[in-house]
């Protein structure tokens, strides 16, 4: 709780200042092109290199090899470099949860998964169940599928992530109305944000989204309710033990949108540049400092989720992590929002 | 520029300096036309009752942020639940907002934020998740027991948000909004490429629900939250799942005529889908947050909390009458007159509506004690 109530105390203090006009344009463009869309290009390379790679294996009869097993990683990993924006074409087709159908609570993969194998013959995977289209799919095939066997559902799998993958990349990028331009040209007619504050407020919530799943999904659910009844088998992608670096995948994609790409730690882009161009150095200081602790506790978790939140000793770490991002998740929402110009309504919350 | 600051802060500063307001002699508020939850200024949440110019005409802490009013029939209890996944239930005076009882609800249930009562009043109908089922239920209490909880139904669907009785024969409708959610979770959706919004009515002697109203497959991901009844009219407004850029329509007319059997599947009346102009329809975000209907039942009105603004359709054709502009503004509930409203926002402000075919016009009122009026709101009885 230390570094929680140290944050609060340090952010209460802090001065409140108007925003320039000229921050807006230019903050969309750093959040836009130096972060969105170099990552939808990460995730479509890396997707191509996973479906090549299964093709492969598969060629040479296995699935699960070395090889396979390590694309996978980086095409998961790239997944969560970019699962921090949901907005646009992320959100058509239900692709998000077709590269992802997770947490899945009643089983529907493994009952999908059975239902492709009892029909036999390639499947038409973008048209199959949502579940059985995605990751954690593709995951129970190569770590506890029938190898070579599965090879006629893992290859349109992997084929069908890399097409979302570069059809989400060219309808940001190309043709008439690139999604790109609905946000840094809001309302030139490109789409359906009228202002830089509407544009600013769709990629902000992503980011948020991003610190609620982890706290919520990735985190709080193995840890379970109370200290003793961790359920090491709702972490995320506990078969193929990626569960923790996806985390830090998260952080890391959360922290760079943050700096909207920048290489350089003396380098200030994004929502560090608007800041300080606002005159809020405290609180951009604040942040920079709250993105180093958060991503250097999770480092120091050093084995799978499944495992950690089975073993005492990394309970306090874990707890910490909790707390942190929680802080991380308060000061973007509290802080950073209203400073930048916006703020979400008291009534405009989901569902109510 | 400057100087225009510095006069701003002088004044914030000489504000300051005085008493607490509280200090101050309270104008002597009169008798309740509004009993809504809210955001207190003077931190933490309540339920209040606002009058007619706006002033507090009374004030009551709640232990968390509360949702739904509902008042009783034939009397003047007012139940307020709390917003989900909140666990608190009362029943209070509607005059002074004095508990009058308590909801003791089960370890395994958590509320989704409404409530309605059966037409004689005796029985309470709160809508609530079974989360560790995956199912949605209506909490059923006797108030003439000291608000015992004496049963519950199944909700016929996932989430059940709203629930409302009908006017005319005293069925209930339900909106289940088909979204999966979980404590555990908070409010993270679970379910969306699968959710099932439905409409369900629970047969006047309470027995069961029945699904009355699925949408077309292609607009299965249009939630629906919210129900507004009048005679045999009933209102469902919706909050659509999609992609943002797609325009879909907000608010289904149905009702409660017409509903038909056979052999196990319920037909309900073909709904009518409300339009906006399409300047609004994308300011929307796809989002109602309230919808309501006037004491006549011949204007529609719907509360839009993501696009800022209200909007009103003629009941009869669907046809738009006007919008009335209002930052986070979301509660409507029925005036005092034809073509009457109360509405809210999240700026503390209550609006009084006239709306009708020469168009919309708006009163507001600021209440002083309110940091910001919640979701929904009642005429008091």
């Amino acid at each position: 709780m230390r570094f929680l109530a140290v944050l609060f105390t340090v952010f209460w203090l802090l001065p409140a200042q108007g925003v320039r006009a000229d921050v807006p344009k230019e903050l969309v463009e750093d959040l836009v092109d130096g972060n969105v869309i170099p990552a939808y290009r990460a995730f479509e390379a890396k997707t191509g290199a996973l479906a090549d790679a299964v093709t492969t294996a598969c060629a040479g009869g296995a699935l699960a090899t070395d090889a396979v097993k390590a694309a996978f990683a980086e095409a998961w990993l790239a997944w969560a470099g970019a699962r921090h924006v949901v907005k646009g074409p992320v959100t058509f087709f239900d692709r998000q949860f077709r590269i992802q159908f997770w947490p899945d609570s009643r089983n529907r993969i493994e009952r999908a998964l059975i239902d492709l194998r009892s029909v036999g013959g390639t499947p038409d995977i973008a048209s199959a169940a949502v579940g059985v289209q995605g990751f954690p799919a593709l995951e129970r095939l190569i770590y506890e599928g029938k190898g070579v066997d599965d090879c006629f559902i893992a290859r349109p799998i992997a084929a069908n992530l890399h097409t979302m993958a570069g059809e989400i990349l060219t309808e940001w990028t190309e043709g008439d109305s690139p999604f790109r331009k609905a946000l840094v040209a809001p309302g030139s007619g490109a789409g359906v944000y009228f202002t830089y504050s509407e544009s600013l407020t769709a990629l902000m919530t992503g980011a948020t989204a991003s610190l609620e799943g982890i706290l919520r999904l990735r985190l709080k659910r193995p840890l379970g309710e109370e200290s003793g009844h961790a359920r090491p088998n709702r972490a995320e992608a506990w078969r193929s033990e990626l569960s923790m670096d996806l985390v830090r995948a998260d952080l890391a994609a959360v922290a760079d949108f943050y700096h909207g790409g920048a290489e350089a730690p003396e380098e200030s882009r994004g929502l560090d540049a608007a800041l300080r161009r606002s005159g809020e150095t405290e609180l951009a200081d604040l942040m920079t400092k709250a993105f180093r602790i958060t991503r250097e506790t999770a480092d120091k978790v050093d084995r799978p989720l499944s495992a950690a939140v089975v073993d005492p000793a990394m309970q306090p770490v874990l707890d910490e992590l909790v707390t942190q991002v929680s802080a991380l998740k308060a000061l973007i929402v509290q802080k950073v929002g209203p400073a930048i110009g916006i703020a979400g309504g008291f009534n405009a919350m989901d569902g109510d | 520029m400057g100087d225009a600051l510095l006069s701003r802060r002088g004044i914030l500063a000489a504000l300051a300096s005085l008493p607490a307001l509280g200090a101050f002699p309270a104008v002597a508020a009169a008798r309740p036309v509004v009993v809504t939850t809210a955001k207190l200024a003077a931190g933490g949440f309540g339920i209040v009752g606002i009058d007619a110019d706006g002033q507090a005409s009374f004030v009551e802490p709640l232990p968390d942020r509360g949702h739904g009013v509902v008042p009783r029939p034939g009397g003047d209890d007012v139940a307020v639940v709390a917003r989900r996944p909140g666990r608190f239930g009362y029943v209070v005076a509607g005059d002074t907002g004095a508990v009058r009882a308590e909801l003791d609800l089960p370890d395994t249930r958590h509320y989704y934020g409404h409530a309605a009562y059966s037409a004689d009043g005796r029985l309470l109908y709160t809508t609530e998740n079974a989360f560790d089922e995956d199912r949605g239920v209506l909490g059923v209490w006797d108030a003439a027991a000291g608000y015992a909880r004496v049963g519950e139904i199944d909700s016929a669907g996932i989430g059940p948000h709203e629930v409302r009785r009908a006017a005319d024969d005293g069925s209930l409708w339900v909106a289940n909004g088909g979204i999966l959610t979980h404590p555990d979770s908070g409010r993270i959706k679970l379910n969306l490429p699968t959710m099932q919004p439905t409409l369900a009515r629970v047969a006047p002697d309470g027995t069961a629900a029945e699904r009355v109203l699925v949408l077309p497959e292609e607009l299965h991901k249009l939630s629906m939250r919210h129900v507004a009844t009048h005679r045999e009219s009933v209102a469902v407004a919706m909050q659509y799942e999609g992609p943002e850029g797609d325009i879909v329509p907000l608010i289904a007319l149905t009702s409660t005529q017409g509903t038909t059997t056979q052999g196990t599947a319920t037909q309900g009346t073909a709904p009518r889908l409300l339009d906006l102009p399409e300047v609004l329809a994308l300011r929307s975000r796809q989002y109602t947050g309230d919808v309501a209907f006037d004491p006549s039942g011949s204007v529609v009105g719907a509360g839009l909390p993501r696009g800022g603004f209200f909007a009103f359709w003629a009941a009869e054709d669907g046809r738009f009458l006007g919008s009335v502009e209002a930052p986070d503004g979301c509660a409507i509930a029925k005036g005092r007159e034809a073509g009457g409203f109360v509405i809210s926002t999240g700026i503390a402000r209550i609006g009084h509506v006239s709306a009708g075919p020469n168009g919309v016009a708006v009163r507001w009122t600021r209440a002083p004690e309110v940091a910001a009026f919640d979701n929904h709101l009642m005429a008091a009885p």
